[in-house]
């Protein structure tokens, strides 16, 4: 089957498209991943236990 | 007192009767301290009895239970209030009037109250309910001389852990009737040890809270009851201030930070929490750590300022 000019430009022009969108995406997965596995290294905490430990130091009497 | 789902309210006239005894122990405290007196000769004037003498027997029941229910958890077993007297040793039971103030002594007593009996299980019970609902309210139906609008709390030796997570949220629950006291100086007292220390300066608009300022048997800790939510409006980080006795240019902040800042931002917020050490490591922090942004963490305070809401 012979393509007419125009029909090659649409299908480069989709393929194109395509490939940027993968790109997008990967490149967001990417920092997604990035922070997670940062996140944990410097900001992560243990919820209950903070809270455990502040509820019992407000519970101390001031004498 | 009305109660609804096992809350506790006090009335009007009870809460009147509160403010009178506090005005007035306000001024004595005041006169005292002018004088350079100690403030453990507190005592019953006209203007209190007058009150007292115009309250039913109920509501002088309920005036009864509020005072011991500051005594206990002002100088009795913290911890006993917290279990609702589960854990109270019966055997050990002291008499009331081992733990109650001068002036609270006296007031029970023209109240017909025997200081000399001891407390109970079933005190402690009454106190744990009573304080759960009246730490959390304002008790005051006129503005009292001395108003509480402002509260403090130190506490040091927190973990890296608890750091973290009071830099990550803007709400703070305590749960149970815990101490503040409307004193600055008072709450540094516990502030300053080993790291990590911090202090937290809470705005009370309405003034929620038992005040205890006057009935307590520590009357110098100006003390309040409170339990509640709180928003951290600001956390400010002044250096050199753990190992200081007092509170000096507490508003001179070496680091002011949004509690709203995330920590992906990689803001000041990120950087310090970056920066402090794993595990509490006193030497660490009191020979200064350094920050990216050039400047210096070194023996610091980590300042809570906040409102009850």
């Amino acid at each position: 089957m012979k393509l007419t000019k125009t029909q090659l430009k649409q299908i480069i022009k989709e393929e194109l498209e395509a490939v940027h969108e993968e790109m997008a995406e990967a490149e967001l997965q990417a920092e997604a991943e990035a922070e997670q596995t940062a996140a944990p290294k410097k900001f992560t905490y243990d919820r209950e236990k903070a809270v455990a430990e502040l509820n019992a130091k407000f519970a101390e009497p001031m004498k | 007192m009305k109660t609804a789902l096992n809350e506790v309210k006090l009335d009007a006239r009870i809460k009147t009767a509160l403010r009178v005894i506090n005005d007035k122990l306000g001024i004595q405290k005041k006169h005292l301290k002018a004088l350079q007196f100690g403030l453990d000769d507190l005592e019953m004037t006209g203007a209190m009895m007058q009150y007292i003498d115009d309250l039913s027997t109920s509501e002088r029941k309920v005036l009864i239970d509020v005072i011991k229910s500051i005594t206990l958890l002002t100088s009795g077993n913290v911890k006993s209030v917290r279990s609702r007297g589960r854990t109270f040793d019966s055997e050990l039971a002291e008499p009331w009037t081992e733990i109650l103030s001068y002036i609270s002594e006296e007031l029970l007593t023209y109240m017909k109250f025997d200081v000399n009996q001891k407390v109970t299980k079933k005190d402690y019970a009454m106190a744990a309910r009573m304080l759960s609902s009246l730490s959390s309210q304002t008790n005051v139906v006129a503005s009292p001389m001395e108003k509480y609008t402002k509260l403090h709390r130190g506490m040091s030796r927190l973990d890296k852990n608890t750091i973290n997570f009071l830099f990550s949220t803007d709400r703070l629950i305590i749960p149970h009737g815990s101490s503040f006291s409307t004193d600055l100086i008072e709450a540094w007292k516990f502030a300053t040890n080993t790291q990590y220390n911090t202090l937290y300066i809470i705005d009370n608009p309405e003034m929620k809270g038992l005040d205890a300022r006057g009935l307590s048997k520590y009357p110098h800790e100006n003390e309040v009851i409170f339990s509640g939510e709180i928003r951290i409006d600001k956390i400010t980080i002044n250096n050199n201030r753990s190992n200081a006795k007092e509170p000096y240019e507490i508003s001179e902040a070496d680091f002011i930070i949004d509690p709203k800042e995330s920590f992906f931002d990689k803001g000041l917020k990120s950087m310090i929490i970056d920066a402090l050490p794993e595990k509490e490591d006193t030497f660490t922090m009191n020979m200064g750590v350094d920050l990216p942004n050039g400047k210096r963490l070194h023996r610091p305070m980590f300042i809570f300022h906040g409102t009850v809401v």
